[in-house]
Protein backbone atom coordinates (compact mmCIF):
# COMPACT_ATOMS: atom_id res chain seq x y z
CA UNK A 1 0.00 0.00 0.00
CA UNK A 2 3.05 2.47 1.29
CA UNK A 3 4.34 1.55 -2.10
CA UNK A 4 1.46 2.58 -4.15
CA UNK A 5 0.95 5.56 -2.37
CA UNK A 6 4.94 6.67 -3.04
CA UNK A 7 4.15 5.56 -6.41
CA UNK A 8 1.33 7.92 -6.97
CA UNK A 9 3.19 10.96 -5.33
CA UNK A 10 5.79 10.50 -7.46
CA UNK A 11 4.15 9.90 -10.28
CA UNK A 12 1.96 13.82 -9.81
CA UNK A 13 5.35 14.90 -8.74
CA UNK A 14 6.94 14.26 -12.01
CA UNK A 15 4.36 15.12 -14.14
CA UNK A 16 3.04 18.33 -11.96
CA UNK A 17 6.25 19.85 -12.78
CA UNK A 18 6.97 18.31 -16.35
CA UNK A 19 3.43 19.96 -17.69
CA UNK A 20 3.36 22.93 -15.72
CA UNK A 21 6.62 24.72 -16.59
CA UNK A 22 5.94 24.53 -20.05
CA UNK A 23 2.77 25.61 -19.52
CA UNK A 24 3.54 28.32 -17.75
CA UNK A 25 6.40 28.95 -20.44
CA UNK A 26 3.40 28.74 -23.08
CA UNK A 27 0.66 31.01 -20.52
CA UNK A 28 1.96 34.60 -22.44
CA UNK A 29 0.92 33.68 -26.11
CA UNK A 30 -1.98 31.84 -24.81
CA UNK A 31 -4.15 35.06 -22.95
CA UNK A 32 -6.08 37.02 -25.88
CA UNK A 33 -4.02 39.81 -25.87
CA UNK A 34 -0.16 38.01 -25.69
CA UNK A 35 1.53 40.02 -22.56
CA UNK A 36 5.30 40.24 -22.21
CA UNK A 37 6.69 39.83 -19.06
CA UNK A 38 9.55 38.24 -17.10
CA UNK A 39 10.99 35.63 -16.36
CA UNK A 40 7.63 34.76 -18.71
CA UNK A 41 7.73 35.94 -22.11
CA UNK A 42 6.00 35.71 -25.83
CA UNK A 43 10.15 36.78 -26.86
CA UNK A 44 8.36 39.93 -28.98
CA UNK A 45 12.07 41.56 -29.97
CA UNK A 46 12.35 42.22 -33.82
CA UNK A 47 9.24 40.06 -34.31
CA UNK A 48 7.44 43.40 -35.96
CA UNK A 49 7.18 44.08 -39.80
CA UNK A 50 8.82 47.11 -39.39
CA UNK A 51 9.08 49.52 -42.55
CA UNK A 52 12.48 51.61 -43.43
CA UNK A 53 11.59 54.99 -41.21
CA UNK A 54 12.89 54.89 -37.96
CA UNK A 55 12.45 57.66 -35.67
CA UNK A 56 15.42 58.10 -32.92
CA UNK A 57 14.73 60.25 -29.86
CA UNK A 58 18.24 61.71 -28.67
CA UNK A 59 19.97 64.48 -26.52
CA UNK A 60 22.52 66.45 -27.88
CA UNK A 61 24.55 68.99 -26.51
CA UNK A 62 25.52 72.26 -27.89
CA UNK A 63 29.18 73.48 -28.28
CA UNK A 64 29.81 77.49 -27.16
CA UNK A 65 30.44 77.10 -30.60
CA UNK A 66 27.06 76.39 -31.72
CA UNK A 67 28.18 72.51 -33.01
CA UNK A 68 26.07 69.91 -32.06
CA UNK A 69 27.74 66.86 -30.38
CA UNK A 70 26.45 63.18 -29.61
CA UNK A 71 26.24 62.50 -26.07
CA UNK A 72 26.19 58.60 -24.56
CA UNK A 73 24.34 56.79 -22.73
CA UNK A 74 25.35 56.87 -19.03
CA UNK A 75 24.41 60.61 -19.42
CA UNK A 76 21.31 60.44 -21.00
CA UNK A 77 20.20 57.61 -18.82
CA UNK A 78 22.53 57.64 -16.09
CA UNK A 79 23.67 53.68 -17.18
CA UNK A 80 25.94 52.99 -19.59
CA UNK A 81 23.29 50.22 -21.15
CA UNK A 82 22.16 52.19 -24.24
CA UNK A 83 18.07 50.65 -23.75
CA UNK A 84 18.22 52.28 -21.04
CA UNK A 85 18.68 55.80 -22.73
CA UNK A 86 16.35 54.36 -25.92
CA UNK A 87 13.31 53.70 -23.43
CA UNK A 88 14.30 56.65 -20.91
CA UNK A 89 14.20 59.15 -24.09
CA UNK A 90 11.21 57.34 -25.35
CA UNK A 91 9.00 57.80 -22.60
CA UNK A 92 9.97 61.67 -22.24
CA UNK A 93 8.69 62.59 -25.23
CA UNK A 94 5.71 65.12 -23.86
CA UNK A 95 6.70 68.64 -22.99
CA UNK A 96 6.77 68.38 -19.26
CA UNK A 97 9.20 64.80 -19.23
CA UNK A 98 11.22 66.23 -22.06
CA UNK A 99 12.00 69.16 -20.14
CA UNK A 100 12.33 67.50 -17.16
CA UNK A 101 14.98 64.68 -18.73
CA UNK A 102 16.59 67.45 -20.58
CA UNK A 103 17.23 69.47 -17.06
CA UNK A 104 18.32 66.40 -15.55
CA UNK A 105 21.02 65.59 -18.18
CA UNK A 106 22.12 68.98 -17.88
CA UNK A 107 23.37 69.00 -14.14
CA UNK A 108 25.03 65.65 -14.83
CA UNK A 109 27.03 67.62 -17.52
CA UNK A 110 27.19 70.09 -14.62
CA UNK A 111 28.79 67.70 -11.98
CA UNK A 112 30.92 66.08 -14.53
CA UNK A 113 34.62 68.42 -14.43
CA UNK A 114 35.47 67.39 -17.85
CA UNK A 115 32.11 68.24 -19.82
CA UNK A 116 31.06 71.27 -17.82
CA UNK A 117 32.93 73.66 -19.98
CA UNK A 118 32.17 71.47 -22.69
CA UNK A 119 28.51 72.26 -23.44
CA UNK A 120 26.25 75.75 -23.14
CA UNK A 121 23.12 73.78 -23.95
CA UNK A 122 21.16 70.63 -24.59
CA UNK A 123 18.21 69.49 -27.42
CA UNK A 124 16.16 66.91 -27.20
CA UNK A 125 14.66 66.15 -30.42
CA UNK A 126 13.08 63.22 -32.70
CA UNK A 127 14.96 62.93 -36.03
CA UNK A 128 13.32 60.51 -38.48
CA UNK A 129 15.10 58.98 -41.13
CA UNK A 130 15.37 55.88 -43.46
CA UNK A 131 17.23 53.55 -41.64
CA UNK A 132 18.45 50.76 -43.93
CA UNK A 133 19.37 53.90 -46.20
CA UNK A 134 21.81 55.95 -43.80
CA UNK A 135 23.91 53.00 -44.01
CA UNK A 136 24.35 53.24 -47.68
CA UNK A 137 25.13 56.70 -47.27
CA UNK A 138 22.27 58.56 -46.73
CA UNK A 139 23.47 59.73 -43.29
CA UNK A 140 21.10 63.63 -42.43
CA UNK A 141 17.79 63.25 -41.21
CA UNK A 142 14.90 63.72 -42.97
CA UNK A 143 12.75 65.19 -39.98
CA UNK A 144 13.67 66.57 -36.95
CA UNK A 145 11.62 67.62 -34.45
CA UNK A 146 12.85 69.59 -31.31
CA UNK A 147 10.55 68.71 -27.87
CA UNK A 148 12.35 70.74 -25.44
CA UNK A 149 15.83 72.87 -25.28
CA UNK A 150 17.71 73.47 -21.76
CA UNK A 151 20.91 75.27 -20.37
CA UNK A 152 23.64 73.80 -18.46
CA UNK A 153 24.21 75.13 -15.50
CA UNK A 154 27.41 77.11 -14.57
CA UNK B 1 22.46 4.23 -16.78
CA UNK B 2 25.02 2.55 -14.58
CA UNK B 3 25.77 -1.23 -15.37
CA UNK B 4 22.84 -3.83 -15.23
CA UNK B 5 20.17 -1.02 -14.37
CA UNK B 6 16.81 -1.25 -15.57
CA UNK B 7 14.22 0.79 -17.43
CA UNK B 8 12.36 2.45 -14.45
CA UNK B 9 9.15 0.68 -13.60
CA UNK B 10 6.69 2.80 -15.32
CA UNK B 11 4.44 4.38 -13.22
CA UNK B 12 1.42 3.59 -15.30
CA UNK B 13 2.43 0.03 -15.15
CA UNK B 14 -0.30 -1.37 -13.71
CA UNK B 15 -2.61 0.54 -16.66
CA UNK B 16 -2.50 -2.07 -19.57
CA UNK B 17 -5.33 -0.05 -21.58
CA UNK B 18 -2.98 2.82 -21.51
CA UNK B 19 0.00 1.85 -23.65
CA UNK B 20 0.63 5.08 -25.42
CA UNK B 21 0.93 6.58 -21.95
CA UNK B 22 2.98 4.00 -20.48
CA UNK B 23 5.61 4.84 -23.76
CA UNK B 24 5.81 8.21 -23.06
CA UNK B 25 6.40 7.84 -19.19
CA UNK B 26 9.04 5.24 -20.25
CA UNK B 27 10.55 7.91 -22.99
CA UNK B 28 10.04 10.63 -20.07
CA UNK B 29 11.43 9.11 -17.15
CA UNK B 30 14.59 6.76 -19.45
CA UNK B 31 16.85 6.81 -17.18
CA UNK B 32 20.28 9.00 -17.01
CA UNK B 33 23.40 9.25 -14.84
CA UNK B 34 23.43 10.62 -11.71
CA UNK B 35 26.02 13.28 -12.72
CA UNK B 36 24.92 14.08 -16.03
CA UNK B 37 22.18 16.32 -14.06
CA UNK B 38 24.84 17.43 -11.77
CA UNK B 39 27.14 19.02 -14.26
CA UNK B 40 24.16 21.03 -15.63
CA UNK B 41 23.23 22.14 -11.47
CA UNK B 42 26.99 22.64 -11.79
CA UNK B 43 27.09 24.74 -15.46
CA UNK B 44 23.67 26.87 -14.54
CA UNK B 45 24.79 27.53 -11.23
CA UNK B 46 28.35 29.21 -11.84
CA UNK B 47 26.65 30.81 -15.16
CA UNK B 48 24.20 32.46 -13.39
CA UNK B 49 26.62 33.26 -9.99
CA UNK B 50 28.80 35.21 -12.41
CA UNK B 51 26.53 36.56 -14.12
CA UNK B 52 24.72 37.94 -11.45
CA UNK B 53 28.47 38.80 -9.67
CA UNK B 54 28.92 40.88 -13.02
CA UNK B 55 25.67 42.69 -12.96
CA UNK B 56 26.08 44.00 -9.18
CA UNK B 57 27.03 47.38 -10.28
CA UNK B 58 23.97 47.47 -12.47
CA UNK B 59 21.75 46.53 -9.42
CA UNK B 60 23.62 49.34 -7.52
CA UNK B 61 23.09 52.18 -9.93
CA UNK B 62 19.53 51.34 -10.52
CA UNK B 63 18.62 52.01 -6.72
CA UNK B 64 19.92 55.36 -7.70
CA UNK B 65 17.44 55.81 -10.36
CA UNK B 66 14.72 58.46 -9.97
CA UNK B 67 11.74 56.03 -8.84
CA UNK B 68 8.91 57.40 -11.00
CA UNK B 69 11.17 55.20 -13.41
CA UNK B 70 10.05 51.96 -11.81
CA UNK B 71 7.84 49.94 -13.44
CA UNK B 72 8.02 46.63 -11.44
CA UNK B 73 7.96 43.22 -13.22
CA UNK B 74 8.25 39.31 -12.38
CA UNK B 75 8.24 38.68 -8.63
CA UNK B 76 8.01 42.77 -7.73
CA UNK B 77 4.52 43.48 -9.20
CA UNK B 78 2.83 43.72 -6.15
CA UNK B 79 5.77 46.96 -5.45
CA UNK B 80 4.55 50.01 -5.67
CA UNK B 81 8.26 51.90 -5.19
CA UNK B 82 11.26 50.34 -5.87
CA UNK B 83 13.14 48.29 -2.63
CA UNK B 84 15.30 50.21 0.13
CA UNK B 85 18.79 50.14 -1.30
CA UNK B 86 20.27 48.54 1.64
CA UNK B 87 17.73 45.68 1.33
CA UNK B 88 18.86 45.46 -2.33
CA UNK B 89 22.92 45.34 -0.99
CA UNK B 90 21.93 42.22 1.50
CA UNK B 91 19.83 40.07 -1.18
CA UNK B 92 22.51 40.48 -3.75
CA UNK B 93 25.08 39.67 -0.83
CA UNK B 94 22.83 36.54 0.08
CA UNK B 95 22.07 35.08 -3.69
CA UNK B 96 25.71 35.48 -4.20
CA UNK B 97 26.12 32.99 -1.74
CA UNK B 98 23.23 31.08 -2.77
CA UNK B 99 24.52 31.02 -5.94
CA UNK B 100 27.67 29.78 -4.23
CA UNK B 101 25.96 26.55 -2.55
CA UNK B 102 23.75 25.87 -5.61
CA UNK B 103 26.99 25.14 -7.72
CA UNK B 104 28.62 23.38 -5.00
CA UNK B 105 25.35 21.96 -4.07
CA UNK B 106 25.34 22.74 -0.12
CA UNK B 107 22.75 21.86 1.77
CA UNK B 108 20.47 21.54 -1.62
CA UNK B 109 16.96 20.61 -0.69
CA UNK B 110 16.83 24.24 1.29
CA UNK B 111 19.40 26.71 -0.63
CA UNK B 112 18.70 25.74 -3.98
CA UNK B 113 14.85 26.99 -3.82
CA UNK B 114 16.06 30.07 -1.82
CA UNK B 115 18.58 30.74 -4.41
CA UNK B 116 16.12 30.31 -7.19
CA UNK B 117 13.73 32.61 -5.38
CA UNK B 118 16.25 35.52 -4.86
CA UNK B 119 17.59 35.08 -8.05
CA UNK B 120 14.41 35.76 -9.27
CA UNK B 121 13.90 38.37 -7.39
CA UNK B 122 16.97 40.22 -8.51
CA UNK B 123 16.49 39.62 -12.13
CA UNK B 124 13.45 41.01 -11.63
CA UNK B 125 14.49 44.22 -10.35
CA UNK B 126 16.39 44.55 -13.03
CA UNK B 127 14.02 44.41 -15.44
CA UNK B 128 11.83 46.27 -13.60
CA UNK B 129 13.30 50.40 -14.99
CA UNK B 130 11.18 50.04 -18.22
CA UNK B 131 13.44 47.88 -20.45
CA UNK B 132 12.13 43.76 -20.49
CA UNK B 133 15.99 42.73 -21.38
CA UNK B 134 15.00 38.40 -23.00
CA UNK B 135 18.73 37.05 -21.81
CA UNK B 136 18.36 36.05 -18.68
CA UNK B 137 14.70 34.45 -18.86
CA UNK B 138 16.01 30.90 -19.83
CA UNK B 139 18.84 30.70 -17.47
CA UNK B 140 16.23 31.77 -14.63
CA UNK B 141 13.59 28.89 -15.59
CA UNK B 142 16.07 26.37 -15.57
CA UNK B 143 17.63 27.39 -12.12
CA UNK B 144 13.98 27.23 -10.93
CA UNK B 145 13.53 23.68 -12.67
CA UNK B 146 16.83 22.78 -10.89
CA UNK B 147 15.87 23.76 -7.16
CA UNK B 148 13.35 21.20 -7.18
CA UNK B 149 14.69 18.32 -8.71
CA UNK B 150 17.65 16.34 -7.31
CA UNK B 151 20.67 18.06 -9.17
CA UNK B 152 22.72 17.79 -5.79
CA UNK B 153 23.07 13.74 -5.82
CA UNK B 154 26.27 13.45 -7.22
CA UNK B 155 29.48 16.27 -7.71
CA UNK B 156 28.10 18.10 -4.27
CA UNK B 157 29.08 18.60 -1.25
CA UNK B 158 25.93 16.62 0.11
CA UNK B 159 27.19 14.04 -1.67
CA UNK B 160 30.33 14.10 0.16
CA UNK B 161 29.43 14.91 3.48
CA UNK B 162 26.87 11.90 2.83
CA UNK B 163 23.84 14.28 3.42
CA UNK B 164 22.61 12.54 -0.37
CA UNK B 165 23.09 9.73 -2.22
CA UNK B 166 22.78 8.52 -6.14
CA UNK B 167 19.35 6.85 -6.21
CA UNK B 168 17.99 5.05 -9.38
CA UNK B 169 18.76 7.04 -12.86
CA UNK B 170 15.24 7.07 -12.94
CA UNK B 171 15.24 10.39 -10.74
CA UNK B 172 17.73 11.65 -13.46
CA UNK B 173 16.66 10.93 -16.62
CA UNK B 174 13.24 13.55 -16.83
CA UNK B 175 14.46 16.58 -15.64
CA UNK B 176 16.78 16.37 -18.43
CA UNK B 177 14.04 16.14 -20.06
CA UNK B 178 12.40 19.02 -18.58
CA UNK B 179 14.96 21.46 -19.40
CA UNK B 180 15.38 20.46 -22.49
CA UNK B 181 11.73 21.44 -22.82
CA UNK B 182 12.35 24.55 -21.54
CA UNK B 183 14.62 25.46 -24.13
CA UNK B 184 12.54 24.23 -26.78
CA UNK B 185 9.37 26.18 -25.83
CA UNK B 186 12.02 29.60 -25.33
CA UNK B 187 13.15 29.07 -29.29
CA UNK B 188 9.33 27.80 -30.37
CA UNK B 189 8.03 30.71 -28.28
CA UNK B 190 10.61 33.23 -30.35
CA UNK B 191 9.73 31.89 -33.49
CA UNK B 192 5.78 32.36 -33.30
CA UNK B 193 6.40 35.92 -32.11
CA UNK B 194 8.18 36.25 -35.77
CA UNK B 195 5.08 34.71 -37.23
CA UNK B 196 2.34 36.15 -35.63
CA UNK B 197 4.23 39.74 -35.46
CA UNK B 198 5.45 40.12 -38.60
CA UNK B 199 3.98 36.70 -41.01
CA UNK B 200 5.26 35.28 -43.41
CA UNK B 201 7.14 37.83 -44.73
CA UNK B 202 9.28 38.01 -41.93
CA UNK B 203 10.84 35.26 -43.79
CA UNK B 204 11.83 37.64 -46.88
CA UNK B 205 14.37 38.89 -44.39
CA UNK B 206 13.22 42.85 -45.36
CA UNK B 207 11.80 43.05 -41.36
CA UNK B 208 14.94 42.05 -39.95
CA UNK B 209 17.07 44.65 -42.28
CA UNK B 210 15.24 47.19 -41.02
CA UNK B 211 15.41 46.16 -37.31
CA UNK B 212 18.55 45.68 -37.77
CA UNK B 213 19.46 49.46 -39.59
CA UNK B 214 16.88 50.86 -36.65
CA UNK B 215 18.57 49.40 -34.11
CA UNK B 216 21.59 50.51 -35.09
CA UNK B 217 20.78 53.88 -35.98
CA UNK B 218 19.24 54.79 -32.39
CA UNK B 219 22.81 53.21 -30.87
CA UNK B 220 24.80 55.78 -32.97
CA UNK B 221 22.48 58.63 -32.23
CA UNK B 222 22.47 57.50 -28.23
CA UNK B 223 26.60 57.77 -28.60
CA UNK B 224 26.74 54.30 -28.11
CA UNK B 225 29.23 52.38 -30.72
CA UNK B 226 28.00 49.20 -32.91
CA UNK B 227 29.06 46.14 -34.00
CA UNK B 228 32.05 46.83 -36.88
CA UNK B 229 30.32 43.99 -39.13
CA UNK B 230 26.87 46.13 -38.63
CA UNK B 231 27.58 48.37 -41.34
CA UNK B 232 28.88 46.28 -43.85
CA UNK B 233 26.66 43.46 -43.40
CA UNK B 234 23.85 46.23 -44.33
CA UNK B 235 24.98 47.24 -47.57
CA UNK B 236 24.16 43.64 -49.01
CA UNK B 237 20.51 43.19 -48.51
CA UNK B 238 20.54 39.64 -49.87
CA UNK B 239 22.32 38.33 -46.29
CA UNK B 240 18.90 39.14 -44.65
CA UNK B 241 16.99 36.78 -46.21
CA UNK B 242 18.97 34.10 -45.11
CA UNK B 243 19.30 35.41 -41.62
CA UNK B 244 15.49 35.77 -41.62
CA UNK B 245 14.94 31.85 -43.15
CA UNK B 246 17.62 30.20 -40.50
CA UNK B 247 16.57 32.24 -37.63
CA UNK B 248 12.75 30.95 -38.84
CA UNK B 249 14.09 27.51 -39.30
CA UNK B 250 16.41 26.96 -35.73
CA UNK B 251 13.25 28.84 -33.81
CA UNK B 252 10.53 26.72 -34.87
CA UNK B 253 12.36 23.95 -35.83
CA UNK B 254 13.35 23.20 -32.00
CA UNK B 255 11.53 20.58 -31.14
CA UNK B 256 13.57 18.49 -33.54
CA UNK B 257 16.42 18.89 -30.07
CA UNK B 258 13.84 16.43 -28.01
CA UNK B 259 15.10 13.62 -30.09
CA UNK B 260 18.57 12.39 -29.83
CA UNK B 261 20.52 12.05 -32.69
CA UNK B 262 22.67 13.94 -35.33
CA UNK B 263 19.45 15.95 -35.70
CA UNK B 264 19.78 17.42 -32.38
CA UNK B 265 23.67 18.32 -32.91
CA UNK B 266 22.53 20.04 -35.84
CA UNK B 267 19.71 21.51 -34.03
CA UNK B 268 22.55 23.05 -31.14
CA UNK B 269 24.90 24.03 -33.42
CA UNK B 270 22.38 26.10 -35.53
CA UNK B 271 21.00 27.72 -32.60
CA UNK B 272 24.71 28.60 -31.42
CA UNK B 273 25.25 30.08 -34.59
CA UNK B 274 22.03 31.48 -34.78
CA UNK B 275 23.08 34.07 -31.49
CA UNK B 276 26.45 34.03 -33.15
CA UNK B 277 25.54 36.22 -35.82
CA UNK B 278 23.08 37.84 -33.54
CA UNK B 279 26.42 39.34 -31.85
CA UNK B 280 28.19 40.39 -34.98
CA UNK B 281 25.32 41.89 -36.69
CA UNK B 282 23.67 43.55 -34.05
CA UNK B 283 26.22 43.13 -30.86
CA UNK B 284 23.44 41.94 -28.78
CA UNK B 285 25.54 39.07 -26.63
CA UNK B 286 23.13 36.17 -25.66
CA UNK B 287 25.90 34.59 -23.15
CA UNK B 288 23.43 31.95 -22.11
CA UNK B 289 23.37 30.06 -25.29
CA UNK B 290 27.03 31.66 -26.70
CA UNK B 291 28.62 30.03 -23.91
CA UNK B 292 26.58 26.42 -24.44
CA UNK B 293 25.25 26.40 -21.26
CA UNK B 294 21.63 26.93 -21.87
CA UNK B 295 21.81 23.50 -24.15
CA UNK B 296 24.31 21.55 -21.36
CA UNK B 297 20.95 19.71 -20.64
CA UNK B 298 21.32 18.05 -24.26
CA UNK B 299 24.86 16.74 -23.27
CA UNK B 300 26.05 14.05 -21.61
CA UNK B 301 28.24 16.06 -19.88
CA UNK B 302 29.95 13.77 -17.67
CA UNK B 303 31.41 11.82 -20.67
CA UNK B 304 33.15 15.37 -21.45
CA UNK B 305 34.05 16.62 -17.83
CA UNK B 306 34.69 13.06 -15.92
CA UNK B 307 38.36 12.69 -17.47
CA UNK B 308 39.44 16.15 -16.14
CA UNK B 309 37.99 15.39 -12.44
CA UNK B 310 40.12 13.67 -10.01
CA UNK B 311 38.40 10.24 -8.74
CA UNK B 312 37.68 11.43 -5.56
CA UNK B 313 35.79 14.11 -6.75
CA UNK B 314 33.51 12.32 -9.02
CA UNK B 315 30.82 12.44 -6.29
Amino acid sequence: MRNIRERAWECVWVYGLSLSVPLAMLSPVLRCEPVDGFPLTTYPMYSGAMGTTSRVHTILGITASGEQELLTPALIAGDPAVILAVRTTAAARSPERGLALCNTVAERIAADPDLRDRYVELLFLTERYNAPAYFLGAADPEAIKVHSRCPVPR
Amino acid sequence: MRAGEKSPQNALGDLGALSPLRSVDAWWRAPAPARRLAWVRVAVGLYTTLLLFGHVPALLRRSGFDPSRFAPVGLLTPLGAPPDPLALILITAFTLLGGLAFTLGWRYRHSAPLYAFTLLALTSYLNSWGHLSHALNLAVIQVLVLSLVPAADALSLDRRAGRTREGKGARYGWPLRLLMLTVVVSYSLAGIAKLSNGGWAWAKGDAIRNNVAHDALRKLRLGASISPFTAPILRQPWIFSLFAAGTLAVELGAAIAMRPGKLRRAWILGAWAMHLGILATMGISFWYPLTGVAFASFVPMERLFDRFLPKAWRR
